[in-house]
């Protein structure tokens, strides 16, 4: 007799996906982080986001995080759709994120936006040609105070001007850091 | 079950409902209470047999002493809890909701399938504001590919989750999500793709709206011009209660039990655990199939010919009469698996009575005598009242050798709602997992196959007190002797019973040594095994008991005015057949053989139709076998023909005739009648009542069923009221006998075979889906079927050459002439295993002794041309 039992609840088999051997070290952190497997499921998001060169989650590794995170891909890309800083669409390398909500649009936000698709030529959501930027709409930063403003990458940008666009611009262009504008 | 009869005490609270006072059980959900005593709530999201989620905000009630409504689909019952459903406050809240979930609402009802029998549509009327103040364009998406089965029209959903809750709790999948958030949800799967759920067809009743809908049903017909009769599905012996919808005598579509409010809308009824498989639901198409026999045939020379039934009837009574001339055993009857009791009977009553002979037999599924022996056994001992197979009922449940969701997927489904609910603790034994059931189960045992009989003897040591080798075994056993009571599933015809000399009889020594409390459920595909024993349609067997009972022969030869055949017991269906194939049968008749037809042992039934001289069919669908015939009867299905049928859980059903046979069919009864009288039976009988009170007495002594709801006589036009019981509803009567007591048998030998060089042993089942002879004539459903599957083990798999999602061949003999399945990867099946449908694949495997001792040993190759 070779019997061969199972539980229920029993430890998962470690996971096959590519992901889970290329990343194995960084999602090993991930996963101390949290008791429950599914828990990980937002911070490898945007592990394989940030990895991807287009900057996006593909529904290939939507699959491979399910599969280690032990979730279905239809529960995965919940979670992407849900939340706006998931891209399941190529985006540049900066994302200008343009807040339109009240306070902003009552302080010019929306002419600033225009102002910055006609900079750029590209639409909402689109990537400039050079594969650098593109335009997202955001709602209430938070920052209300400050507005107008733009979210650039993780550097917030505040009481925006049409001269503080084209200096952003210029500098990631020339690929100078924007850490000091405020 | 004895732990049945002991109700628990349910404390009884008071709850006023609009100032009057009624009691309810306490901790019940309110709105379930409400709704049961016919107060009317409306509700969207809340579903009796799904978790509570409360975001559709319809069901509001005011309650006394809080200034703010409540949801009462998330309110239990509280003493001195004092609501109103109807109030100021109440209208205003839902007339609110109402408009709410309307404002992106096409409205497009005219052209909506739900129409009629929609939530939203009746609520508007009753509790809506009639006009709509929106002059905002309404949001709109895309229509998707989806599913290929059920029909997706976005704008129309109200966001209630049903259908996500459905596919998370029920169907186990996870398959259905929101999506997006805010004004931009929407219900979808991953990329679009399919439901791909054998269970996946519910969400289109449990969808409030028109949201989900049946593709095959799509613009079809509505709902108010249908017919509705009560039917039972014929598909597998989980034998789940159906609505057939009729328009002009077609089909339009096949739900669980229905029922039509008094405003005229329709709904599926809620409050019933009636969740059907999608091959009942889209599988019945087959009846509208042009190809229908309509008229009898007759064999001239090489090809058949359109026969009047007079001449065709004359012939295959002269058949019946010459052969039974030359004795007993040149006359044979085999019996399929769909018949109703009554045609059982009226069979068994022709072979005994008026051809004298034994041989007649149901069990043509099976490969071999032993393994037809076996599941004769087994079925003998099965108790005849499980009650609606309610699992929850039993501490624990073990399952032991079944494809349970393959081949009767709502057995399965129940167990595993038992078990998922944590009602039952369920314990797997198997020679694989199917990652379904064996999910849910506390404890899941994998054995190569032909061992597993090992495995319930050592279950059987430990219990006893010995020292079994194996540790779990004596967990196992400590888990049994702790139950108070128990249900053991075997199934008895995975590989056509190969397993069951070995499995039998370790089976029912272990189900007698755990005792009363437990229970035991064999099951099979067929779907009226139960009734066909229990009606005679067995070698062994005559209705009501032994061949050999004395009383049950004088009975008999009483009804029928003679009893000729012998009291020694006939062959079984593979001995019938094997004779057959030897020639030494002259007379054969095949009443809807559906088995045969895809029969794994093709040969052998081929060379058993050529060799028999006449072989009269009785069936509904041409087939190679009716072109192979010398006489050709055609039939009626279930919803044409007036009948009982028995559950697995041993209840009686009665089926409802609503629609004629198409042209010149008869419903099965009539013809075998008919044959019976012109063979000068004694005899006759005029209606299916009158067979039913005979037969009822007939098997009165062993009475193996509990007869409920029964109704044989009515239209079946009107709304379907659940048909009354034969006895009234005051005297039902709660009998519970065992078919007989369970039987001592000896073991076969242990069938473990070395595999050979290359090839893999195949534990093949009869899957349902899209398998089998009325599948194939099922054209609105058959492209729409999950491809034909075979499982391997990952590392057979990676040393085949062949990774998932690959189509291979099974070359050689044994192969199979289906088209080429695709590799699933199980890693719970041992190396040098391999499992798949049967039907599915259309295996081909021989008949010899070496044959059907043993698995087959199939060779794998990766098809040429298909893509990966
Ligand atoms: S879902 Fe109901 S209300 Fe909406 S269009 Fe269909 S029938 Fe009409
Ligand atoms: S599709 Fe139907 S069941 Fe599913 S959430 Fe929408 S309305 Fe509810
Ligand atoms: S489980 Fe069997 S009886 Fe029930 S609907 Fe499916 S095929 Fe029909
Ligand atoms: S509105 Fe723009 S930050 Fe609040
Ligand atoms: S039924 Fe109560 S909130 Fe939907």
């Amino acid at each position: 007799m070779t019997l061969q039992i199972h539980r229920k609840g029993e430890a998962a088999r470690p996971s096959s996906a590519p992901l889970a051997q290329r990343k194995a070290i960084e999602i090993e952190k991930i996963m101390k982080k949290y008791p429950i497997r599914r828990s990980a499921v937002m911070d490898l998001l945007f592990l394989v986001q940030e990895e991807h060169p287009e900057g996006r989650i593909t529904p290939e590794a939507t699959e491979e995080i399910g599969e280690i995170c032990e979730m279905t891909p239809a529960e995965v890309a919940q979670m992407i759709t849900f939340y706006t800083m998931y891209h399941r669409e190529p985006v540049g390398t900066h994302v200008f994120w343009v807040c339109g909500t009240l306070p902003c649009a009552l302080s010019g936000a929306d002419g600033l936006f225009e102002y910055l698709k006609e900079k750029l030529g590209v639409g909402l959501d689109e990537v400039t040609e050079d594969g650098l930027f593109t335009i997202k709409r955001m709602e209430c930063l938070g920052a209300c105070s400050e507005a107008p403003l733009v979210l650039a990458g993780k550097k917030m940008v505040t009481k925006l001007t049409r001269a503080k666009v084209d200096e952003m611009i210029d500098r990631l262009r020339g690929k100078k850091s924007i850490e000091d504008m405020t | 079950m004895e732990s049945k009869t002991l109700e628990p005490v349910v404390e009884m609270v008071t709850v006023t409902v609009n100032g009057v006072e009624h009691h309810y059980p306490k901790g019940k959900n309110l709105l379930a209470a409400l709704l049961g005593d016919d107060i009317p709530v409306p509700h969207y999201c809340w579903h009796p047999k799904l978790t509570v989620a409360g975001n559709c905000r319809l069901c509001m009630v005011e309650m006394e002493g809080n200034p703010r409504p409540g949801i009462s689909c998330n309110m239990t019952c509280t003493d001195g809890l004092k609501i109103k459903t109807e109030s100021d406050l109440v209208t205003s809240c839902r007339e609110g909701m109402m408009e709410f979930l309307l404002v992106n609402h096409p409205l497009d009802c005219p052209i909506c399938d739900r129409g009629g029998e929609c939530m939203l549509q009746r609520y508007s009327m009753d509790y809506g504001i009639g006009t709509a103040r929106v002059v905002d364009e309404r949001r709109r998406f895309e229509k998707p590919q989806f599913d290929p089965l059920i029909d997706i029209e976005r704008n129309r959903c109200i966001l209630c989750t049903r259908c996500v809750r459905f596919m998370d709790e029920v169907g186990d999948e996870h398959s259905l999500a929101i999506y997006g958030r805010g004004n931009r949800n929407y219900i979808g799967t991953f990329g679009d793709g399919p439901v791909a759920n054998i269970f996946s067809g519910n969400i289109i009743d449990i969808c409030p709206v028109g949201c989900l809908t049946s593709k095959p049903y799509r613009f079809k017909a509505r709902a108010w011009e249908l017919q509705q009769v009560v039917s039972t599905c014929m598909l597998c012996s989980a034998g789940c209660e159906t609505t057939t919808w009729l328009r002009d005598g077609k089909i339009m579509r096949t739900t669980p039990p229905g029922r039509r409010e008094p405003d005229g809308h329709f709904t599926i009824d809620e409050d019933t655990e009636k969740f059907i498989c999608n091959e009942g639901r889209f599988g019945n198409y087959f009846a509208n199939h042009e190809d229908r026999l309509t008229t009898a045939l007759r064999r001239r020379d090489e090809s058949m010919v359109v026969s009047t039934w007079d001449d065709a009837l004359d012939a295959a009574t002269g058949a019946l009469r010459e052969a039974a001339d030359q004795g007993p055993d040149k006359v044979a009857i085999l019996a399929g698996p769909r018949a109703t009791n009554e045609e059982y009977y009226l069979l068994s009553r022709m072979a005994r009575s008026t051809l004298g002979t034994n041989q007649i037999d149901w069990r043509t599924a099976f490969i071999s005598d032993a393994a037809a022996q076996m599941a004769g056994a087994a079925l003998n001992a099965s108790d005849g009242d499980l009650d609606k197979l309610d699992v929850g009922e039993y501490d624990v449940t073990l399952v032991v050798n079944a494809a349970l969701r393959d081949s009767t997927p709502v057995i399965g489904l129940r167990v595993k709602e038992a078990a998922r609910c944590g009602k039952t603790k369920l314990i797997v034994l198997d020679s694989a997992l199917d990652g379904w059931l064996s999910d849910q189960a506390e404890i899941a045992a994998v054995e190569r196959p032909g061992e597993l009989g090992a495995v319930v003897r050592g279950l059987l040591d430990a219990l006893r007190g010995g020292g079994a080798a194996v540790s779990e075994l004596r967990e196992l056993a400590q888990i049994f002797k702790a139950a108070s009571s128990g249900l053991i599933i075997l199934g008895l015809d995975t590989a056509g019973g190969v397993f069951n000399a070995e499995l039998v009889p370790a089976v029912l020594d272990l189900a007698r040594e755990l005792g009363e409390a437990w229970d035991f459920l064999p099951v099979v595909q067929a779907r009226n095994a139960k009734g066909a024993m229990a009606c005679g349609a067995q070698s062994d067997r005559l209705p009501g008991g032994s061949i050999r009972g004395e009383t049950e022969r004088n009975r008999l030869a009483e009804f029928w005015g003679t009893l000729d055949a012998s009291s020694e017991p006939g062959p079984t269906a593979p001995s019938i057949l094997r004779a057959a194939a030897r020639g030494e049968i002259t007379t054969l008749l095949l009443h809807r053989c559906d088995d045969l037809i895809y029969h794994p042992q093709r040969e052998l039934i081929e060379k058993a139709i050529e060799a028999t001289p006449n072989v009269i069919v009785i069936d509904v669908f041409p087939s190679w076998i009716t072109q192979a015939a010398t006489v050709v009867l055609p039939g009626a299905f279930p919803f044409e023909t007036e009948g009982s049928i028995v559950g697995a859980d041993g209840e009686m059903l009665s089926l409802v005739r609503g629609n004629q046979p198409p042209g010149d069919a008869q419903e099965d009864w009539r013809i075998i009648q008919t044959l019976d009288e012109r063979l000068g039976s004694a005899t006759t009988y005029r209606s299916v009542g009158e067979i039913f009170s005979e037969l009822l007495v007939s098997i009165a002594p062993a009475r193996p069923f509990r007869l409920v709801d029964l109704r044989l006589e009515g239209p079946g036009r009107e709304s379907p009221q659940r048909p009354q019981s034969v006895f009234g509803k005051a005297e039902r009567p709660t009998f519970k006998v065992r078919f007989t007591d369970r039987p001592e048998l000896k073991a076969g030998t242990s069938l473990a075979r070395p595999v050979g060089e290359g090839k893999l042993a195949l534990v093949w089942f009869y899957a349902i889906q899209g398998a089998d002879h009325l599948g194939a004539y099922s054209t609105e459903f058959a492209e729409l079927r999950p491809e034909a599957s075979i499982q391997l083990n990952p590392e057979d798999a990676r040393d085949l050459g062949v990774g998932k999602g690959d189509r291979v061949n099974i070359q050689g003999a044994p192969g199979a002439v289906g088209p080429p399945p695709v590799v699933c990867l199980n890693e719970t099946l041992p190396r040098g295993i391999a499992r798949a449908g049967a039907n599915a694949i259309r295996l081909r495997m021989g008949s010899g002794d070496a044959d059907v001792a043993g698995l087959p040993q199939i060779a794998i190759a990766r098809a040429t041309g298909g893509e990966a």
